[in-house]
């Protein structure tokens, strides 16, 4: 894979259907691609039916929020998310040398070595990692883990919802990117490493089009960078991932989260992600 | 007459309006007559003085709370030294909110162990940036203090949302009404400077000059007694969540047709259910947009959605240091000692002198599921060894304290001696502020350990010697 640098258009949009009418809604979303070292964020404008109010703030985490309001009565809601998106290769840092208890007692990457709300600690995770012949030290047991995981989770699309736990997966041993994600964090916080939920998109080599948002992690090293390791496709991250947000779990980085008053509840949203390559610079 | 022989506070004399008492601290002089007693109580059903209690079907009842009539009294340097302590704790928690939710400089500097702070339900990430670094995200704090052996000690710190205020003025109000024309002479410093105090520091947190209110969680809650009392001393319009809607641009107070802009609000709710889309855990009650509007600057809030973290039990030990840390001072006021269960060390100390110690829950309040070791069933004990067995990191260890008992007087004109503690109230205003003395509960039986509302205590008036 040689030097190469891409720009992309992402286009994901998400509509709401109400089955009674909504008098108002409140939604944040975090889609809007982040800033960093690997890829520039070339433009960002959200897209909504019917008319909102926007705003936009910054999370704890650092994720750019979208506040999209609508104060209307409406039966439906779109909002489509329009970033352009250029990834720039970095050189690869490897996970070697493990952290130390007393520093990370200090470092705010503990945060992230903490259980949090959808990865609590679990004993299914102590047997996983005996399973998976891994344990603490130093970073080349994540990259087993990694490799391992998608072995003994099947990747099956409707097996799970946003809401599935930790426990179910492994119980049920299905999931998607976002349930890989969430036991690949419990494995790198098991075996001493602070390691941080991504939302974001997986870019293939080619046919692009008609994809979906993707989940994987991202590793702390005592250094201070973060390396990303994907259990989905068992590779770490390269050039081929769009990160949107970051946090402890997936309830920090949900891309939509969102209330609305109605009579009654809504139904989950159907959600669409398109990405066109744009062309290489240089 | 029954007398009070062995009490120095109660003597038999009643005030003569003929010959005024001296004004002083130990001067004034309350009779011990039932009759004192009945009519306490008779005022506080009649205003209407509740707490509410879970009745047998799990809804809410609004019961009269006691009132005992023999204040409690407090000298003037004693109570200086107080409220010097009080201050004190209260600006270095307010600092410690800003620095949890800013640079975490004191985490750095492993003052106070991390994981404690991250691992917190009562960290709420949704509320952090420029509005969380404001000094005064505490508006009021009320800490609760206990007198064991001649010596004061903090108990625990309410910063979330300290109730109480208005039993300490029913308490006054119902002492002026038992004493009449004779209660200016006790000289007991006033305190109903709070309802103004507290507007104060609402309209200083207000980004623009709309709507002060008071937001309740409505009559389900056990103080809602004290919501309405509170919105009408503060001459404020009391509101639920239904009455508000909310954008990143402020909020509005629905009446009717109309929308009034609101600019500030003083609000009993638990944080973690102020704001559905704030990610507390996917609460659906609040008001969803109410901790946006904060964190933009488009509305005041007290107390600050920050606070929480402040009045986790679990960081309760390390105020001290956040005052060695935050002020660079001594701490005036002491505080027992709290052990870490999840240490072995801890755990062999409890088991083995399992009555000295008093075991809190980390998440509780009201005292709900507190077990004393002294009094402890041996249910109790069981359950509370089960739990330090299994779950050592859910409770936490103190000593034992046999607080100050306070004489109380019965409706039949006896004398008891029932346990009592203070919770004072600090006003983080323009000019910080201590309501002088605060609101004394007391136990509701002479072996009761808990002085507790839920838990059925009572109240009695606090005076302080201008």
């Amino acid at each position: 894979m040689g030097s190469r640098l891409s720009l992309y258009a992402i286009a994901h949009s998400s509509r709401h259907r109400y089955p009674a009418v909504a008098q108002r809604s409140r939604n944040e979303v975090r889609l809007q691609p982040r800033k960093t070292r690997a890829q520039q964020l070339e433009h960002f404008h959200l897209e909504v039916t019917p008319d909102a109010e926007l705003s936009s703030s910054v999370d704890y985490f650092g994720n750019a929020v979208w506040l999209v309001s609508v104060e209307a009565p409406h039966l439906e809601l779109v909002i489509t998310a329009h970033s352009e998106v250029r990834v720039t290769p970095t050189p690869e840092v490897r996970l070697e040398r493990p952290w130390e208890r007393e520093r990370l007692a200090r470092d705010p990457a503990l945060e992230f070595a903490l259980p949090s709300p959808r990865v609590p600690t679990l004993a299914a995770i102590a047997e996983l990692a005996r399973t998976f012949e891994v344990e603490a030290g130093d970073g080349e047991a994540l990259y087993l883990a990694m490799r391992r995981l998608p072995e003994h989770l099947a990747y099956l699309r409707g097996a799970t919802h946003v809401m599935t736990s930790v426990a179910d997966v492994l119980e049920r041993r299905v999931g998607v990117c976002q349930d890989f994600a969430h036991v690949m964090l419990a494995l790198c916080r098991y075996l001493g490493w602070p390691a941080r939920y991504v939302s974001g998109y997986w870019v293939p080599d080619r046919d692009l089009g008609t994809l979906e948002s993707h989940a994987w992690v991202e590793v702390a090293t005592p250094d201070g960078m973060w390396v990303g390791l994907d259990p989905t496709y068992a590779t770490p991250v390269r050039d081929q991932h769009i990160s949107a947000a970051i946090g402890r779990d997936y309830d920090d980085a949900a891309p939509l989260h969102g209330v609305f008053v109605a009579a009654e509840p809504g139904e989950t949203p159907e959600v669409e992600v398109v990405i066109r390559r744009m062309g290489s610079g240089q | 007459m029954p007398h009070t022989q062995n009490m120095a506070q109660v003597v038999d004399t009643r005030p003569h309006p003929a010959a005024p008492p001296q004004r002083g601290a130990g001067i004034g002089a309350i009779v011990a007559d039932p009759v004192l007693a009945r009519e306490a109580t008779r005022l506080f059903a009649d205003r209407g003085v509740t707490f509410g209690v879970l009745d047998d079907d799990g809804g809410i009842l609004h019961r009269p709370i006691p009132i005992d009539p023999l204040p409690r009294r407090l000298a003037a340097t004693e109570w200086q030294s107080l409220e010097r302590g009080l201050l004190q704790r209260t600006l270095a928690l307010d600092a410690f909110i800003r620095d949890v939710y800013g640079e975490q400089r004191i985490l750095r500097a492993g003052r106070i162990p991390a994981h404690l702070v991250y691992g917190s339900p009562s960290y709420l990430r949704g509320a952090s940036g420029a509005a969380a670094q404001r000094p005064g995200q505490i508006a009021v704090a009320g800490i609760d203090l206990v007198k064991v052996g001649g010596r004061w000690l903090v108990l625990e710190d309410n910063v979330r949302v300290p109730s109480g205020i208005t039993y300490a003025l029913a308490a006054r109000w119902a002492m002026r009404k038992l004493l009449g024309r004779a209660m200016p002479a006790f000289g007991a410093a006033r305190l109903e400077d709070y309802p103004r105090q507290l507007r104060a520091a609402l309209r200083q947190r207000a980004p623009s000059d709309g709507e002060l209110v008071v937001l309740s969680p409505g009559p389900l809650n056990a103080a809602y007694y004290e919501h309405e009392e509170l919105a009408r001393l503060m001459e404020c319009p009391l509101v639920t969540g239904d009455d508000l809607f909310a954008s990143h641009r402020g909020a509005w107070r629905r009446e009717g047709a109309e929308r009034h802009p609101v600019s500030a609000i003083y609000h009993r709710f638990s944080p973690d259910y102020l704001d559905p889309l704030a990610g507390f855990g996917g609460s659906v009650i609040g008001v969803p947009c109410l901790i946006t509007a904060w964190r933009n600057g488009a509305l005041g809030l007290a107390n600050a959605p920050t606070c929480a973290i402040a009045d986790d039990k679990s960081m309760f030990p390390y105020v001290p240091e956040m005052i060695r840390y935050y002020l660079g001072e001594a701490p005036v006021l002491e505080q027992p000692f709290t052990l870490d269960l999840t240490e072995a060390a801890s755990r062999r100390r409890v088991l083995d002198r399992f009555e000295d110690f008093v075991f809190k829950p980390v998440d509780g309040s009201g005292g709900k599921g507190i077990v004393f070791g002294p009094i402890a069933s041996a249910e109790e004990r069981a359950g509370t060894v089960a739990a330090i067995d299994v779950e050592p990191a859910s409770l936490i260890a103190q000593p034992a304290l046999d607080l100050e008992r306070l004489p109380c007087l019965m409706a039949d004109g006896t004398v008891e001696l029932r346990r009592c503690d203070l919770r004072p109230f600090v006003v983080l205003g323009s000019s910080p502020w201590v309501v002088p003395g605060g609101l004394t509960r007391v136990a509701p039986s002479p072996d009761a350990w808990l002085v507790n509302s839920s838990a059925g205590g009572g109240v009695k008036d606090t005076w302080v010697a201008a």
